[in-house]
Formats: structure tokens, sequence, C-alpha cells
């Protein structure tokens, strides 16, 4: 408990801190505002402004537009504020008071060119920021399709039928023919990467719709309908998030401030669209989803200064273009208001939102296949969230920069239902029972009808208090933040609800029973963090340092968890050193080089802290009396509730470095760093093994014919033996390190034929492998008896594979605004793709046995032995070569043409020339096959 | 210790290449050299055929041995036969005279340019006075809603001599390889073994299970009444024994049906329940096993390596199964469908021949079928006599109503329509 009296110490320092009064006698004024679009009320984030009297002081507005400048001598000024596409602002000031401006730009928009592609952000780490523009004329289904524009990132057909997971910085577990191939094992990639929408984070740790015959509970998860979609554990589907509302998205693939917690990987925060704008409407069609979106920002009181944006998206996509079988819908819709308060002593910045998404999974079998029509998965997402940002700035405060209180809550109603024809091979079996026990299970002679039903509400709340001081110390400016984040998750659904006698296989392992989710503990996570953000100059160089640390903890977690009461520190550290500029011609070269370390932090889920109990079930009797079967079989059972918690589970951990070099000459940039990333502590499920004893019962001793009823269990002898059976636990036993060099040029625009040139690139390794010894059961029956009923191998092993890849997209960018024109044309290669098995030993160190419960060393004395002999799995030491997928190119258009004012028109073709040649592959030649993919939409502008 | 004389017999040679009237394939003066793999001393051979099957056209050409082969150039199999008799002393000190035939097999021969010459070897198969497999019904029933049930499968062996025969201790094997799919199998012992991922052995101490000349055993999946869990399907509780796979697991249900003998199971590659392929792209035979299953489990392990290629990419691939020698087998039959198949998994030393229900990749209409082996003929004490040649090609009769079926007249397709012939082999009526 004391952390959280720490937590309340430091809030109200912090509020006390806001309103002190500094009343001395000053000489110097402290010159803040705000800048803002003239037309559309936009604040203009990086707007440079420069006040030039005896000396020159400037400052670049902040994120909201907001800007102050400190330490001013009394005196009048000429003030001079510019930014790229709007007319430079010049007037003269007097500075004798502090003084607070709301100044607003006008755009020179009628001939302005544009930026199409992604550009690395100035800050102090590597990060993307795309923009409304660039998300047009990249004319996205969804927001995957953005990923294209991160280096290293290439085209991809839209992929409705699974859930559509980020992974940043590396190449993904690949297939043997170098496509991507997801794994449960490895979904902290994309689990560990925050999305934040308007500053509140979008939480998927109490996410839970699946199946018991999924991979979340189930290590033989096969591909069908539901694995594919299942989210649990894997974060955030960015199938469901629309593009069209959004303003900008910075993709922090780097270091990200101490501010964001409980991720691994990286950042991807969404700014929606908070402005005038004219009723704008869009309609895309392409060969696999129609999509069609309005929004419209409008100012409600001029003197008030409120803004709101309403706009609303549908989205009705297939998963292939020619079958109707497997479809996904997306609606969305949103209410934003944006006020601005302006005070003596303060102003006030209120953004509130109200957002829905709704989406729906459908998917049925092959009607050959699909007797009777029953079989239908299907599975509904609602999402419904209230936000409200308040951020308070003091233009007349030297030291208190803002305070920013941001909060959000959101409502899930999840629902996946799925309906099978179930076919029991001779008979099934189902489960009576949902305690530990000996039962007699109910046989299913015939097929049946079984319909499942995960029904969950996810309840997140999120409140979020930061305030930022700044004060300058002889040539240091520090900027300092501090806050506190408190996140609470609870999912209050009706959970898996079935009918245990007619479950979804009879003959799978069925080891699930029913389950309320609401009856699960929430999850609590608090966190504090402090920053420390320092420039100064050191000679003619510039030095930016950005230093914080953030802390970690679940809260409310029962005593038995290594997790209780434990706190993790993220330390992170950003330095930037700008060289002076050197004049070359007549432009400048600037040169910077940027270095972080830093550790992030990311809790286990719900999932992983409470899964679902494994019902272990030994038939003792197996008796089916063939003259009167309905009556007279029996099959009795002892069920065994196995615990699958592990309370050690900890927090997964990456450790992150990264340097990079940023060069600009004029309008050209180049950026190019080398990251590398380190975790051993992901999260995945890994068996383990245990004897469990059970009554083996002799049905030869059962006389069919004197049967008046059921045999009596009481009458017929038995053996008391055991075996040996698997359940799963959640372990930090997932490696994943990721490497590689990163580079992003943007090239002025060249005039004469106004193009611009874009290139991003990247080469990533990246090595996925378990970091525990792994149980693996073999499947062989000798003598009629189950290898693995006796003897389980451990095998030190590494299960996972080490993967390269370079690929580069280099995008010409033409322009002619007065035509309304804009035409991209992206040439994407992917110049090699290389993957490699890691080594794994067929022959166990170790096994289990279930005569003693006890770990033995494996011999050569067990190679001989008629049962152990199966433990040694043969490998084709071929099998880990390094397997190579060569160059594949491809040439993508996209054209943006505005017709008249108020239409325009766009549309792309990818892929439409291609260059994939034929490889060998172990004396085979391959051949490539490549789709083009295309599709056009229109734009409306009232 | 059999002595092994190569006869080499040139049958034909060299006539000048034609394309004459106006036939627009050209024509393949093709000569053959059969290669006899046994001692043939003191046998007399007769009715020596090659029957060349073009593998595009499906067109045969049969032609007697010692005529000129001319062909239209194409990829051709390859099908010797021919009938043997010879002398031999029974338990009785008596001479009789044996018969046996001849066989061989090649496949996928490229028959091209003005001649081709190749060499085709034979195998002498003789009656070996053990049980041949009569019928094998792999493909399982529909329930009524058209879904697969397979729980019923079943094989009959018989005993086609004219002796009481013993099946105590004789194995029933699956082939672990599929016709449809062939890899190089390093290291290749297909012509002297064959490769098994299952085996399941009659129980009995030698004598314990006798069976009359003219009679038969159904080996057959689970030994219950399966109309309870499907309709469509039919009574194996009568049935002589099951493979039973015993486990702890309500996962994978298999029922020990008290009315019938379990199968000794040997080893099996899998966890749940042992099905024959239905398909049909496996290959069966019955074996005799000379050592102790002690022995068998620990000598004749065979670990192999491949490599897949797909398009997908190569896989380089290394596995275990079992390897029987096929000296120790007693009959085989190879079993694919004609589209998919690739190669017959057991040389033609053990069946030259292979034997269909259906004809494509799931072929619909494969399910209650069966291949039953063709009755030569009929004795006056209504005792049937089979036809065993050794190429199965021949020797079975394909997409047979399963003679369980005509038996209990129970459904031949998914609607229920019921069985109402009746016949010895599959074709030939039965009048009784």
């Amino acid at each position: 408990m004391s952390y959280i009296r720490t937590t309340l110490i430091l809030l109200t320092i912090t509020i006390q801190f806001v309103t002190l009064n500094a009343k001395e006698v000053r000489t110097t004024v402290i010159y803040s505002g705000e800048i803002r679009d003239s037309q559309t009320r936009e604040t203009l984030p990086y707007a440079t402004v420069i006040l030039e009297g005896e000396e020159r002081y400037s400052a670049i507005s902040d994120d909201d537009g907001n800007f102050k400048i400190l330490n001013i001598p009394l005196g009048s000024y000429n003030l001079s504020i510019s930014y790229i596409g709007y007319a430079k602002q010049e007037l003269r000031v007097s500075l004798y008071s502090d003084r607070y401006d709301d100044i607003q730009l006008t755009s020179d928009y009628e001939l302005q060119e544009v930026v199409v592609t992604a550009t690395e952000s100035n800050g102090m780490t590597a990060s993307s920021i795309i923009n409304r523009e660039a998300m047009s004329h990249l004319q996205p289904t969804s927001f995957a399709d953005l990923m294209e524009l991160l280096p290293g990132g290439i085209s991809k057909d839209p992929n409705m039928g699974s859930a559509n997971t980020v992974s940043l910085r590396e190449t993904g577990t690949l297939s043997s023919s170098g496509t991507s191939s997801s794994s449960s094992d490895y979904s902290i990639s994309s689990l560990g990467t925050l999305f934040i929408v308007d500053g509140a984070p979008i939480n998927t740790d109490v996410n839970m719709q699946y199946t018991p015959l999924s991979s979340t509970i189930n290590s033989s998860g096969s591909l069908t309908a539901e694995e594919n979609r299942n989210i649990t554990n894997k974060g955030v589907d960015m199938r469901s998030i629309s593009t069209d509302d959004i303003e900008s998205v910075e993709v922090i693939r780097g270091i990200p401030s101490v501010e964001y917690g409980n991720l691994t990987s990286g950042v991807i925060n969404i700014k929606k669209i908070r402005k005038e704008t004219p009723i704008t409407a869009r309609f895309k069609v392409d060969g696999f989803s129609k999509l069609f979106s309005m929004g419209k920002g409008f100012s409600a009181s001029k003197e008030r200064d409120i803004i709101i944006n309403i706009d609303g998206g549908y989205l009705d996509s297939k998963v292939d273009p020619t079958n109707n079988l497997e479809n996904y819908q997306r609606i969305n819709g949103s209410l934003r208001l944006t006020s601005n308060v302006l005070r003596s002593s303060y102003a006030l910045r209120i953004s509130s939102t109200v957002d829905y998404t709704g989406s729906i999974d459908n998917s049925k079998e092959d009607p050959d296949i699909n007797f009777g029509n029953i079989d239908e998965y299907k599975s509904v997402y609602n999402r419904g969230t209230l936000g409200n940002n308040l951020k308070w700035t003091f233009p007349k405060r030297p030291a208190v920069k803002l305070v920013d209180l941001n909060s959000s809550v959101s409502l899930q109603y999840d629902k996946l239902s799925q309906t099978l024809l179930v076919s029991p091979q001779r008979y099934g079996l189902a489960p009576t029972n949902t305690e530990s026990g000996e039962y007699d299970a109910t046989v299913l002679f015939s097929e049946y009808t079984s319909t499942y039903q995960c029904e969950g509400i996810p309840f997140t709340a999120y409140i979020k208090l930061k305030s930022e001081y700044e004060f300058k110390i002889i040539n240091v400016n520090n900027n300092i933040k501090v806050g506190a984040q408190w996140d609470y998750s609870k999912n209050f659904g009706t959970g898996q609800i079935y009918d245990l006698s007619t479950p979804l296989s009879a003959t799978g392992n069925w080891s699930s029973r029913p389950r309320a989710y609401s009856e699960i503990p929430a999850i609590q996570n608090l966190s504090l963090f402090a920053e420390e953000y320092l420039t100064t100059k050191v000679g003619n160089n510039s030095l930016d340092i950005l230093a914080g640390v953030r802390t970690n903890s679940l809260v409310g977690l029962d005593s038995r968890y290594a997790l209780h009461g434990k706190v993790y520190l993220d330390p992170r550290l950003n330095i930037k050193w700008s060289f002076p500029k050197i004049k070359i011609g007549r432009q400048n070269l600037n040169i910077a080089l940027v270095g972080g370390l830093g550790w992030t932090t990311k809790m286990p889920t719900l999932n992983y802290l409470y899964p679902d109990s494994k019902f272990i079930d030994i038939t003792q009797l197996a008796y089916y009396d063939t003259s009167n079967p309905t009556e007279y079989s029996r099959f009795n059972v002892v069920s065994y509730e196995q615990d699958q918690t592990n309370y050690d589970i900890e927090a997964a951990r990456n450790r992150k470095w990264e340097v990079s070099l940023d060069l600009s000459y004029g309008e050209n940039r180049l950026s190019v760093g080398y990251f590398n990333e380190a975790m051993s502590s992901g999260f995945r499920y890994v068996n383990v093994y245990s004897a469990y004893s059970y009554k083996d019962y002799d049905e030869s001793s059962i006389v069919s014919s004197s049967l008046q009823s059921q045999p009596d269990l009481s009458t017929i002898p038995y053996v008391e033996t055991s075996k040996l059976e698997s359940y799963r636990l959640a372990e930090n036993g997932s490696t994943l390190n990721k490497q590689g060099v990163e580079l992003q040029f943007s090239s002025q625009r060249i005039k004469p034929i106004r193009t611009a040139i874009n290139i991003t690139g990247a080469w990533f390794r990246s090595t996925y492998s378990n970091s525990l010894p792994l149980f693996i059961s073999v499947s062989d029956v000798v003598d009629n008896v189950s290898v693995s009923d006796m003897y389980v191998g451990l095998y030190d092993w590494e299960d996972g594979q080490k993967n390269h890849t370079l690929t580069s997209n280099i995008t010409l960018d033409t322009q002619v605004p007065e035509w309304g024109f804009i035409f991209t044309t992206s040439i994407q290669t992917s110049w090699y793709i290389k993957r490699q098995l890691l080594w794994r030993d067929g022959t166990p160190v170790a096994y289990l046995s279930v005569y003693d419960g006890e770990i033995h060393p494996y011999t050569d004395e067990s190679a001989t032995d008629l049962y152990l002999q199966y433990l040694i799995i043969s490998e084709n030491s071929e099998k880990f070569n390094e397997m190579t997928v060569p160059m594949s190119l491809y040439v993508n258009f996209k054209a943006t043409k505005s017709i008249g004012k108020y239409l325009s028109l766009s549309l792309f073709v990818n892929k439409i020339l291609d260059y994939t040649p034929d490889y060998e592959s172990n004396g085979v030649t391959i051949r490539r096959n490549v789709d083009a993919y295309f599709g056009i939409e229109l734009n409306l502008k009232i | 210790m059999i002595k092994k004389a190569h006869i080499i017999l040139l049958l034909a040679l060299i006539v000048t290449a034609s394309c004459s009237d106006g036939s627009l394939t050209p024509y393949t003066t093709t000569g053959v050299t059969v290669n006899y793999t046994d001692d043939m001393t003191d046998m007399t051979i007769s009715d020596e055929q090659l029957i060349f099957k073009n593998i595009s056209t499906g067109a045969e050409t049969t032609i007697s041995v010692g005529q000129t082969i001319s062909l239209p150039e194409g990829l051709y199999d390859c099908t010797y036969k021919a009938s043997v008799q010879y002398l031999a002393v029974d338990e009785m000190a008596e001479s009789v005279t044996m018969t046996g035939t001849l066989n061989g097999f090649l496949e996928s021969i490229k028959i091209t340019g003005s001649e081709v010459s190749f060499t085709i070897d034979v195998y002498l198969s003789i009656s070996k006075d053990d049980f041949i497999i009569e019928e094998i019904f792999f493909t399982g029933t529909l329930r009524t809603s058209g879904s697969q049930y397979y729980g019923d499968s079943y094989v009959k062996i018989y005993n086609n001599t004219d002796n009481v025969l013993y099946a105590d201790g004789l194995a029933f094997v699956e082939s672990k390889f599929l016709s449809t799919q062939y890899y190089d199998y390093t290291p290749n012992i297909r012509a002297d073994e064959m490769t098994i991922h299952a085996i399941y052995v009659i129980p009995g101490s030698g004598t314990d299970y006798p069976v009359q000349p003219g009679e038969s055993l159904i080996l057959c999946d689970t030994g219950i009444n399966h109309t309870l869990a499907n309709s469509n399907s039919f009574d194996l509780s009568e049935a002589d024994f099951e493979w039973y796979d015993v486990s702890t697991s309500p996962s994978y249900l298999d029922i020990d049906s008290p009315t019938v003998t379990n199968l000794d199971k040997w080893y099996c590659y899998t966890l749940s329940f042992f099905v024959l392929h239905n398909r049909g792209y496996k290959s069966y035979a019955l074996a005799r096993i000379p050592v102790d299953m002690q022995t068998y489990l620990t000598d004749y392990q065979y670990t192999y390596t491949y490599t897949m290629y797909l398009a997908a990419g190569t896989f380089p691939m290394e596995q275990d199964a079992y390897r029987l020698p096929n000296s120790w087998i007693v009959d085989g039959v190879n079993c694919s469908v004609e589209t998919e198949r690739v190669w017959n998994i057991l040389p033609a030393s053990v069946d030259a021949g292979w034997t269909h229900c259906g004809y494509t990749d799931s072929d619909a209409t494969r399910y209650f079928k069966s291949v039953r082996r063709k009755a030569n003929y009929i004795t006056e004490d209504g005792i049937k006599v089979l036809q065993d040649t050794g190429n199965s090609t021949d020797d079975f009769n394909t997409e047979c109503i399963p003679s369980i079926i005509e038996d209990q007249q129970t459904s031949i397709d998914a609607n229920g329509t019921k069985a109402t012939t009746r016949t010895w082999d599959g074709v030939l009526i039965r009048e009784d």
C-alpha cells in the first residue's frame, strides 16, 4: 500500500507546485502562446517562433501548438512565426509583462505540395510520422495498411480473414517458404506494442474470445477460422482501426518516453482529426472490399472556441474475392469535442471523445464438407470509448509548463459463436463433471450439433496525470515531466457458455469446462514516471538529453504471485548531439548523432495470470455392451482439475539500444540507425507433465449375458496404476532478439520534374527461440502401450528460428498542385529473406518417468530400451540449413486527381509490375506467381 | 539356398522404325529382355505375354512373347505375365504338378526414337500355401447427413488352399508410404523390404485358430454393431478379430468389443486409433514373422531420409518406421487411385499390379465399396477358388459392394438404399 501512498504524495506535490505563486519583482518576462490554423482552428505543432531584439530567442511549438519562451529581457521585439505550408507572420510585440497570444496562421493551401510518405521524426528516438495526406494517398482499408510506410515495410494484400497484428523492427516468424507464419509463442511482438488513441491506450489485456480448440488453451490448435482470428494475448487487431478519422500517426520504433509504459516493443500514437473540415466523404472499392466513410468538423461556437468533429464509416470486405463464405464488416463512428478556454492565469484545452467501433467476422465451411450447412463461426466485437483530456497551460508561470489529465473508460461487448456438426466415430465421450473426481461420462452415439458461445465484456478504465516544468539554469534548459498512470481492466462477460454434453469435439482434447469471466479478478497497473529533458549548448554544438525512469507494478494481485508487490523500474536514456551547421553552397548541412538505451516492461495479460483450469480425464472403465449398447455400456472416468496458474510468472522485459545518424541538407534528409533489442522473458505456454493415478478396470471380467443393467463398478476388479499427462503453464519462456539497420531518406522536390524521392530500407535480423528446455511427447504405441503414458523426454533444444530480411522501398512522388495531381511510383524490393531453424538435437537430455515421477538423465543405455528408444526424435540435418528466398521486386502505382473543387479521384495498382525470378531451392525450381491488387476511390469535399 | 540362374531371352529385335500409312505418331521398335529372378530349371513356361499400357491414352497392347513389338511413341507401363508348371514332391512323397505364375512390372518406360530396349525382372509367384487377402473394405460408410464414418472398415483373409490353415501369428501390416507420393527414400530398401508403420498380429499358440479350406476370417476395426452410431453401417460384432487401440484418454475412443478377439498390437505410429487409409493410398500385407516381438521391435527399425520438394520450398525430412522383409510376406496388395498414383509401394515380387476403390482423389463415389479378389471358379461343394497370380490389377474386382453389406443387406449409399445383390466376389452372381 505504501506504493499508492507515495503516488498520492507525489500528486499532491504536483498540484502544490502548480498553485505556487512567484511574486518577486522581475526583469524578464515570459512570452507564450498557441499557434493555430486560422481557418480550421487546428493547432500546429513544430511551428517556429522567433523573437528578434538585442538578442534572439526562439521556440518550437509542441504537439498541441503551444510554445513558451522564458527569461526574455523587457523590451520590444520583432516576432516571426513560420510553418511549412503557411504564410509567414511577422509583427512587432512589446514585452513588458508576461504575454500570451493566440496566433493564427493562414494556409497557402491552394498550391501546396503535401507529404505522401512517412517522415522520420526529428526527435530523440526512431519514430515515423504518417500524416493525413499520406494516408489518403495510400488508400488504406484499415490501419494495417499503413505499416508499409515504415522502414522494412512492403505493401501486402489485405488479409481480412485473420487478425492483423503489428510487428515492429522484426522479420516475424517465417514458414519454410519464407512467408510469415504466426506463432502464439511469440505473440509478445504484437502484445508488447502499445496503441494510443488521443492519449488513451487501447487496453486488450482482458480480451479472451476463444474456443477450447484454439491454441490459447490447446497446444495443438489448428488453422481454423477461429484460430486465425483469435486475438487473445496478441494485442490489437489493426483491422478494427479505421484510418479515416486520423489526423496523424506517430510510430515510435525506438525508445519511447517514460510517459509510455506497459509495452516491450514500441508505441503507435494515433491522433484523431480535431479541426474544422468540410463534409468529406470517401468511397473505396477494391477486389476485396467496399468502404464508405463520412466526416465533418465544425465550429460550434466561435467565441467559446469549440470545435466538434463527427465521423463514421462502414467496411464490408471478403477474405477472398471469389469466396462468399467468409467476410469481415466494420462500423465505426466518433464524436469529438475540442474546446479552448483562456483565463487570465491559465489556458485550458478540453478534448473529449465518444468512439464506437463494431466488427463482425463471419466464416462458413465449404458446402461440400458442411453437411446440413451447420458449421458456422461468427465473432462480434463492439467497443465504445469515452475519453476526456484536460490540459492546462500556465502562460504566466515561469516554471510550470502544463498539467495534463487524461482519462478514458471503454466497454466492450464481444461474442464468439460457433456451431458445428460433430460426428463421433464409433461413439464419443462427453464429460459430465465440473470438479475433480470419478464420474461416468456421457456417451455420444450419433451425430449432434454443438453450439459454443464465448461472451466477453472487457471494461477498461484509465487515468493519467502528468505535469511538466521548465526552467533554465545558466545555459541549460530543463524540462521536467512527472506523472502517474493507473489502468484498470476487468472482464464482466459470462464467458464460455456451452452444454457439456455436446462439446465442440467428441474426440479432441476436451479438457475444458465452461467458465464465467466475470469471476476472474481485475487487473490494475500502476505506474509513476519522471523524466528530465535537458538541452544545452556545448560550444557550437547542441546537446539534448532525455532521461527518465518509470515504475511498473500490478497492484491488488494475490500474494501468491511473484508479481505481488513487485515494482519494475524502466530506466530510459536518449541523447542527441547536434553538430554546428556547415554551410555548403546555398544550404546548410546539419549533422546530428542520436543514441539511446532503455528498458521496457509488459505485464502479463488476464489469460496468462488466470488461465483456465485443465481437466485431465482418464478412462478407467470403457465397457461397450455389444448387445445393449445404449443401456448397459458404461464409461467411467477419473477427472483431475489441474490448476494451470503459474504464480511465478513475471513481466516480459525488453532491453533496447540504438544509435543513429541524422543528416539534413536543405530539404534533403537522411537518417540511418542501428538498433539492438533483447528479450528473454517473452510469454508462452509451456507443457508440463505429471503422473496421475487411475483405476484400470478389467472389462473382460464383465459377463455381458448376465447383465441386467450397467455393470456395477464394485464388482469389477481393477489395478491402481498411473500415467503421464500434460498441462500448460504460462512462462517467461520466449526469447526474442532483434537487431537491424533502418534507413530513411527524403529528397527535396526536384523542380523540373516536380518529383521528390523517398527511400526507406531496413535490414532486420530476428531470433526467436525458447529460453527454457521443453518437454515433448511422442506418439508411438508399442505392444499396445503408449510410450508417452510412461515416459516423456526433456529436450534442451531451441525450437526457434533465426531470420534475416533486407528490404527497400523507393517512392517517386510527383506532384503538380496546379493540376491537383499527385502520382507516386513505389518500387518495393525484398532483396532476400533468409530463415534458419535453430539446431535441435533429437536426443533428450533427460526423461520423466511415470514410475517414480522423477526426471532421469537419458543415457546410451536408454537409447536401447524397448520404450525409451522412441524418445529420440529423428531430424534430418539438412532441415537446419539456411533457406534463402531471393529478390522479389514489385512496382506500385498510386494516383490522386482533384476534379473541380469538390471531387477527387484516386486509384492504386499494387504489383502492376514485378520481378520475381525463379530460383532453385535444394535442386528444385521454385516459380512465383504475382497477382496485382488494385482499387479506386472517390473523395468528396463539400 | 536357391541357385539363381539368369536366363536371358531376347524377344524381339530391330526392324526399321516406320511412320507409314499416314499415322502421325511415329512407331518405335521395342526390344525387351526378360530377366528371370528365380531358378527356372525344370519348369515349363507358357502363355508369355507382355502388356503395354500407354499412360497418356490408356490404350493397351498385348503382345505374345516372340512377336515383334512396334508401338506408338509414348510413355508406357509394361506388365509381364506367364504361367508356370513344375513338379514337386508333396507330404506323401508323391510327385505332383504345381502351377504358378510369373509376374513382372515396369513403370513409366519412355518408348521414343527408332528403337528402344529394356530389361524386365520377372518373379515366380507360386501359392505360398497360406492365407491370401480376399477383400479390403477401407473406404468406410457415410451417415445420413453425408459425413464420413470410419469405424467399420475390415479385411477378409481367405484359405484358398485345400488344407487347414492356422491363423495364429499371422501379421497384418499397413505400409507407411503412400502410393500417391514418392520421394527418394534413403536408404532405399523397397526391393527387399516393406516399410510399415502399423503391425497387428493374430494371437494364439499355433493351433488356436484353424481355418478350413474355402473359409475366411474377418479382421475389423471395431467389432460392434455399427448401426447404432451410423444407421447406414452394419454389424461387425460377429467378426473374428479387431484391431483395438487401448487408450486411457477419452479423446481417443476405441471400443473393445467383448465378442471379438483383439489382435496383438505390436506397434502403431499413432496415439489415436488406427484406421485404414480411407482413400486407399496404402498397401497392405499379411506376413509370417519368424522372430518374437521384442526382437522385431528392436532389430527392424528403419530410419530414412528424403527431401520434400513443394512449391513452397524444400523440406528435408528424417523419419522412422519398421521394415518387413518381403520374404516374410505371404500376400500383399497395392492400392491407389488412377489420377493420383505415382508408384507401387510393393515391388512386383510381391504384387505386380494395384487395385482401387474410386478413380480420383477423395472420389465421393468410393464409400460403401471394397476391393474383392476374383473367384476363378466354384467347386461342386460350393467352395470358391480365388485367383492369385501375384498381380492385383488382374486378381481383384474393384468398386464392389462389400461382402458383409451383401450378406446383411445394409445400405450402399448415404440415402440408405439397401443392397440386393449377392455375389461370390463382387461380380460373379451367387444363385443360392
